[in-house]
C-alpha cells in the first residue's frame, strides 16, 4: 500500500471493513510514515465524534414512545377500550 | 423490534432533524414492522428490516413534502470524481474539540445521499453489506458515499461560514 492510497482506504480501515491482508499493510503503512499516521489520527477523531454523536440520545420517554408506538393509531381506537389499551 | 426502539430513533432524529418528527417517524415505523411481521425473514435481519422500513417511511415523506414545495428534495447533486479528494489534511483544527451539537448540525446539513449512509454506519453501527441492503445501492457506491460523506462533513466543520445547501 502507498501513502497516496491511504486516504482512499483509510474510511474501511477504520470501519473494520478491510481485509486482513489490507489491515496489514496499512498497519505497516502507519507504522512507516508519519504523514499517514497524522491522516490516521485525523480520521479517527472524526469518527469518533461521529459515534459520540450517534450515540448521544436515546428516544424520549423510552417507555411511552414503545407503548405509543404498540397502541392503534390515533382515530382508530376501539370504541370502548380505555386510552392506551394495545 | 423494541430493543431497536432508541436506535430507531436516533437515526430518525438525524435524518430528519426535529424531535417531533423523528418520534412520529420511529412510530410509523414501529407500527408497520408489526403489521407486517410476516414478512421477516429471520429474526436476525430485524434490525436491518426496521431501518429499511424507517428509511422507506421517512423518503415517502420527504417526497410528499418536496411535491407540496414544490422543489426537488431526493436528487441531490452528487460530488464529482476527485472534488472530495481536495483536503490536504492541513493546519485543520483539532478535530476531536468539536463541539457535538456542532457535528450534528453539519451533519443536518449534509445532503441526504450522504448522511444516509453516515447515519446508518454511526448511529445504527451497520456494516458496508448491512448499509447496502438498506439503502439498495451497491458496495461500492456505500463506500463513495461514506468516503465523501465524511470529507464533506470535516470541510462544514472547518468552515462552517461556507455553509450554502439548506436539506430536508
Amino acid at each position: 500500500m502507498t501513502c497516496k492510497e491511504v486516504p482512499r482506504v483509510i474510511d474501511a480501515y477504520l470501519d473494520g471493513e478491510l481485509s486482513v491482508a489490507a489491515t496489514l499493510q496499512a498497519h505497516e503503512c502507519f507504522a512507516a510514515c508519519e504523514n499517514c499516521r497524522r491522516i490516521l489520527e485525523s480520521e479517527a477523531a472524526l469518527h469518533g465524534l461521529l459515534v459520540q454523536e450517534g450515540r448521544a440520545e436515546a428516544a424520549p420517554e423510552g417507555s411511552a414512545l414503545t407503548f405509543s408506538a404498540l397502541s392503534p393509531r390515533r382515530g382508530r381506537r376501539e370504541p370502548g377500550l380505555p386510552v392506551g389499551w394495545p | 423490534m423494541l430493543v431497536h426502539l432508541d436506535d430507531l430513533y436516533r437515526a430518525a432524529l438525524r435524518l430528519t432533524g426535529n424531535a417531533s418528527e423523528a418520534e412520529d417517524l420511529t412510530q410509523d415505523t414501529c407500527l408497520r414492522a408489526f403489521e407486517r411481521l410476516d414478512q421477516l425473514r429471520s429474526p436476525g435481519a430485524a434490525r436491518v428490516w426496521a431501518f429499511t422500513i424507517l428509511r422507506s417511511i421517512f423518503l415517502r415523506r420527504i417526497e410528499r413534502q418536496s411535491r407540496t414545495a414544490g422543489v426537488d428534495v431526493i436528487d441531490w447533486p452528487l460530488l464529482e470524481a476527485g472534488e472530495v479528494l481536495q483536503d490536504t489534511y492541513e493546519a485543520l483544527r483539532p478535530i476531536q474539540d468539536t463541539p457535538l451539537g456542532e457535528v450534528r448540525e453539519a451533519l443536518r446539513r449534509l445532503p441526504l445521499p450522504y448522511r444516509e449512509p453516515l447515519v446508518l454506519a454511526h448511529v445504527g453501527d451497520f456494516s458496508y453489506k448491512e448499509i447496502s441492503e438498506i439503502l439498495a445501492i451497491p458496495l461500492g457506491t456505500v463506500m463513495s458515499r461514506l468516503f465523501g460523506a465524511r470529507r464533506l462533513l470535516r470541510s462544514e466543520l472547518r468552515e462552517p461560514a461556507r455553509r450554502t445547501r439548506s436539506t430536508p
